[in-house]
């Protein structure tokens, strides 16, 4: 052991002996008790909701039994929420992010073309199986020595903006009343919102720090424009920048996007930003 | 207390849940602050991932097996809370090192508590992942092969940030000199 190792060793204990003795241990403990609570306050909350959740099923089945006379005629859309544009939009031949799309968003990654996208969590199905009419998938992986990160990109294309819509909705439902998502809801940057973006017509951001060993960060990303759905879910790229981000997604998914809203990629490539 | 002399788990038979949870605090509190201090530099956000960790032991714990499982899992919260909490801020702390003229002279680089802080000091200056691969190398003991598994990263890449910190660190000792 050089005479750096042994005093970086007794140097870092040092100061962490420090740091530990100056703690409350008292307050630390109260906050850390109260902490346990809350779980087990939460783990009997749904001890109860077992029998409410099976009452509320049934419920759900008698109902839609009794409405199955109507059962084509189109629901109307939450009115919390912007109505879908009329816009449609085709796929691009090649409608995912670049190699060179990554390497400026700072993103270690880079496309594996033969790899399918893994299962992504108990609470984002296979955007594959939302219904649309044309879904695409690719995995992007971790440069070998710089990371370990995974991506995956979906591109979907639905017949109308309302299919687009109701699928982005229902991904909305099932983030939000999954907790799973993120192991602690409290971890996240930002509440789950469902809203617009001037880079969409509404975008959907679930993104922050876990605490699964793991994984120190879980993101999902999803927005809509018109008919077009793109959802990116990555496992170290935490942004502050999320809705940019996914209008570069969009960008490269559809011609006609572009053509309307071009998005510079140039923030940290090795070009500088065009002055507008 | 150090990084792993003291990482012990709760004795005897393997307790509930929350008495568990009990005594790995009384074991473990100080010491995962003092971890996760030298990774995200302030003691109430090292405070805040700490608690985190416990309150996510406690969540998991019935899937553990083991008690050194309960301390591993500890250990790597913290560290990828740790560095939730770096990301999130958006920029790395910047310290300002002492000038070679105002840091100790080669007499007093020893042991003594002068050269510790320089040396701490110098640390948190390093590049975000230089700075977790020396915090895990040289307060958690890992090996190289353990440093790469936690942090996601090959171990060329661990060899690589280990060796530009240590040459960085060099550096900075031979300025003292």
């Amino acid at each position: 052991m050089s005479r750096l190792d042994t005093a970086l060793a007794a140097a870092l204990h040092t100061e962490a002996d420090q740091a530990g003795q100056a703690v409350d241990v008292t307050r630390a403990r109260l906050a850390v008790e109260a902490r346990l609570d809350r779980v087990d306050h939460r783990r009997r909350g749904r001890v109860w909701l077992v029998p409410l959740a099976v009452a509320t099923a049934a419920a759900a089945v008698v109902v839609v039994v009794l409405a199955g006379r109507d059962l084509h005629q189109a629901r109307p859309l939450p009115p919390t929420h912007p109505s879908p544009t009329g816009q449609t939009f085709t796929l691009a031949r090649d409608p995912f992010l670049t190699n060179a799309d990554m390497h400026s968003l700072g993103w270690e990654v880079v496309r594996d073309e033969g790899t399918a996208p893994p299962q992504l969590s108990p609470c984002v199905q296979d955007p594959r199986t939302w219904g649309a009419a044309e879904s695409r998938a690719l995995t992007y992986r971790g440069i070998p020595g710089h990371s370990s990160a995974a991506v995956d990109e979906f591109v979907l294309r639905f017949g109308d903006a309302t299919g687009a819509h109701r699928a982005l909705l229902a991904a909305w439902q099932r983030l939000r009343s999954c907790s799973m998502t993120l192991d602690d809801p409290t971890n996240r940057p930002a509440p789950l919102s469902l809203g617009s973006t001037t880079v969409s017509d509404e975008a959907l951001i679930a993104q922050g720090g876990t605490s699964r060993p793991d994984a120190s960060v879980f993101a999902v990303r999803i927005a809509r424009q018109g008919n077009l759905v793109v959802v990116l879910t990555d496992t170290d790229f935490p942004t502050d920048r999320p809705a940019w981000v996914m209008g570069i997604v969009l960008d490269r998914a559809s011609p006609e996007y572009r053509a309307r809203h071009p998005v510079n990629v140039c923030f940290v490539g090795p070009q500088p930003c065009p002055t507008p | 207390m150090s990084g792993t002399a003291d990482v012990r788990a709760p004795a005897g038979a393997w307790p509930s849940g929350r008495a568990a949870v009990s005594e790995l605090f009384h074991l473990h509190y100080r010491r995962l602050v003092g971890l996760a201090v030298l990774l995200v530099d302030d003691r109430e956000s090292a405070e805040d991932v700490v608690q985190d960790a416990f309150e996510a032991l406690y969540r998991s714990y019935g899937r553990l097996h083991d008690p050194q499982a309960a301390v591993t899992y500890l250990n790597r919260c913290v560290v990828n809370g740790s560095r939730s909490r770096l990301r999130r801020r958006g920029t790395e702390r910047a310290y300002v090192l002492p000038e070679a003229g105002l840091a100790p002279s080669a007499e007093t680089v020893g042991v003594d508590h002068g050269e510790h802080a320089e040396l701490v000091a110098a640390v948190f200056a390093l590049p975000r992942r230089q700075r977790e691969v020396v915090v895990l190398r040289y307060f958690l003991d890992l090996t190289e092969e353990q440093i790469a598994q936690w942090l996601g990263v090959s171990r060329g890449s661990v060899k690589r940030h280990a060796s530009r910190a240590t040459a960085a660190l060099h550096k900075r000792m031979e300025a003292w000199a």
